[in-house]
């Protein structure tokens, strides 16, 4: 390869990586904590939970009776949407009902419920914990708007990176595998840290940054095969590639619904497969159909029947063209990325590898501002620019999720506003943390206190959880749901990792000042 | 960096749109096999044109590759359209 092509891609890399980190690593963060949307949802709710409702044998009311005691509530129209209905398992105990309302300002046209399937109690109008929810939405979409294009785009240039990475490493990549010289300078550290990061999690990113390009950039396919290959017709596509679109036309006639739980046994032994979510389109009318969604024994096999009130059947004209050759790849490989296989093991490898994808990030970042040290020298304001908006930034996601994982635990659940408000204090912390990444002059000091910091906001969240909590999490653990206590005994070694990551950057920037090699990156800097 | 950024990314598009037409309307396999081929290349062909702009020695030389091979991939295009519309 030309001596100018891997120049040019370096140069391309360079910028294109520092441009890019801030997104990029929020993405990765978030989307690696997103791996265990189960968990975290379940620790949320922690506070909603009735220990002795949960080991209590009452029999409990029917499905239907639970829907339609909550259409009761509201002013419901079904006519043109469905109603979901998200059955108690691995992300939450409870049922939780979406139902469409008469269009008004109220929550987007829709009224959710969380419901206690035991009792069928309400427990909550609403969702009063959404913090796995909004680190999913920072995942893919930054909780901007039209914010899932940019991920996706985003996400482009994330594979350009790879491809600009493997172009400049190519050479070296059989030689200098898994190369790191741990005595060498401060640059050469961050670049083979840099550089072995990316080799290890590359295969991993490759999958990631496919996977996230359909799923958020997938209207840039969608059009053209839709004008040209189909010439409008939807319907088509839509079944070619394996996702049937149905629309049910109420007939305005009343009907009754059919009972749910024999229909749900009934899906799940000819299926072989787990319903997790119902969604009825016209509900209550002769023209029902109620469809079952959920996965399917085996890899990447998603379950979408759809029932016939009026037949009370599963008609063939209903259910075709669920499996197609599109769906059969795509469905496995967007089970890959959210790593639904395997198990927590699998996830937590997939967590790891996530985190190595955000070392990578804070590495390349590291290593540019050391390789323009001398250039931006004369620009102390440009420098502390770059470096806010790349490190302050970076390390800002990692202790705002620390921050938001204190407010989600002490805010009372039925304060008004606690969403927002847990939202807000990670952008707050955020932008802090962005600010001091330009104000200070040592980015070791910086990096290490951002460390300890977090270790202290999740130590913090174990205690409270200990003293509150703690009879909840062991009932629970006893009884077999171990998700919140697990959640739990990750935040404390959350909490011990960051700790001694903290010190350990202290102390190295001790020794190196002490050996006059300290780690320098600020031009206004005296000592590390 | 712009321009390469701004040629690379609408070239790309072009001719990862091209490609994806292809395969769904050229080469003979049922729709929707060429449609997830179509869909999985077509980014990788976009973020290689990228990629390809960023590293190119010489900028021109890659224009005259890049607009070479959108005209052959179209042509195709246009002739399979207008063969099934015939």
């Amino acid at each position: 390869m030309k001596a100018k092509t891997i120049k040019n891609a370096v140069e391309a890399h360079g910028w294109v990586g520092v441009i890019l980190s801030v997104p990029l690593f929020i993405v990765f963060w978030a989307g690696a904590l997103t791996l265990f949307f189960p968990e975290v949802s379940l620790w949320s709710n922690l506070p909603l939970r009735s220990v002795e409702a949960s080991v209590q044998d009452s029999p409990p009311p029917s499905l239907s009776s639970l829907v339609e005691a909550q259409l009761r509530t509201v002013d419901a129209d079904t006519t043109k949407k469905p109603i979901f209905l998200s059955l108690p398992g691995a992300h939450s105990p409870f049922v939780e009902l979406s139902v469409p309302i008469v269009e008004d300002l109220e929550e987007e046209g829709r009224a959710e419920f969380l419901v206690d399937p035991q009792t069928g109690e309400t427990i909550s109008r609403g969702h009063p914990f959404e913090l796995a929810s909004f680190l999913y939405a920072l995942h893919y979409n930054l909780k901007l708007p039209q914010g899932a294009y940019i991920v996706g785009l985003i996400t482009l240039f994330f594979l350009v990176l790879l491809m600009t990475g493997l172009v400049i490493q190519l050479k070296n990549l059989l030689n200098h595998f898994f190369l790191y010289r741990h005595d060498k300078g401060q640059r050469m550290r961050a670049y083979d840290i840099h550089t072995v990061a990316g080799v290890v999690t590359g295969p991993f990113a490759l999958m990631y940054a496919l996977t996230g390009l359909m799923f958020n950039l997938n209207v840039l396919f969608y059009f053209p095969a839709l004008k040209v290959v189909y010439e409008d017709d939807q319907v088509a596509l839509m079944k070619d590639a394996g996702f049937p679109r149905l629309q049910v036309e109420p007939a305005g006639v009343a009907a009754e619904m059919p009972a749910l739980e024999p229909l749900i046994a009934r899906v799940e032994a000819v299926h072989e497969a787990e319903v997790s979510a119902l969604s009825f389109m016209a509900f209550g009318d002769e023209n029902a159909v109620i469809r079952f969604s959920g996965m399917k024994d085996g890899f990447g096999k998603r379950l979408d029947v759809r029932y016939e009130v009026a037949s009370q059947s599963f008609p063939e004209a209903l259910n075709a063209g669920s499996e197609t050759a599109f769906s059969g790849i795509v469905m496995p490989l967007f089970m890959a990325h959210m790593g639904q296989f395997g198990g927590p093991g699998v996830r937590f490898l997939l967590f790891l590898l996530a985190w190595g994808v955000c070392g990578l990030i804070l590495a390349g970042n590291v290593l540019w501002l050391v390789k323009r040290e001398k250039q931006l020298s004369s620009y102390p304001w440009s420098h502390g620019l770059v470096r806010g908006l790349t490190l302050g930034a970076c390390t800002g996601t990692i202790v705002a999720t620390a921050a938001a994982f204190v407010f989600e635990r002490s805010l009372p659940a039925s304060l008004e506003g606690r969403v927002w408000m847990v939202q807000f204090m990670f952008g707050l912390v955020l932008l802090a943390s962005t600010l001091t990444g330009f104000a200070v002059t040592s980015v070791r000091r910086f990096l290490a206190w951002s460390a300890i910091s977090t270790a202290g906001l999740l130590a913090w969240v174990f205690l409270w959880d200990l003293y509150v909590h703690g009879r909840s999490i062991v009932v629970l653990w006893q009884a077999g749901e171990t998700a919140s206590g697990a959640v739990t005994l990750g935040l404390l070694v959350g909490a011990a990792f960051f700790a001694w990551l903290g010190s350990r950057i202290l102390a190295l920037g001790a020794d190196q000042a002490r050996t006059k090699a300290g780690f320098s990156t600020g031009a206004t800097q005296t000592s590390p | 960096m712009w321009t390469r950024t701004l040629v690379g990314l609408v070239l790309g598009l072009l001719l990862s749109f091209s490609f994806a037409l292809n395969l769904m309307l050229v080469v003979p396999v049922p729709r929707p096999v060429g449609m997830v081929v179509a869909f999985i290349g077509g980014f990788l062909v976009l973020a290689g044109v990228q990629t390809w702009a960023y590293c190119a020695p010489e900028f021109p030389r890659l224009l005259r590759w890049v607009v070479l091979t959108l005209g052959i991939t179209f042509g195709l295009n246009a002739w399979a359209y207008l063969g099934s519309m015939s």
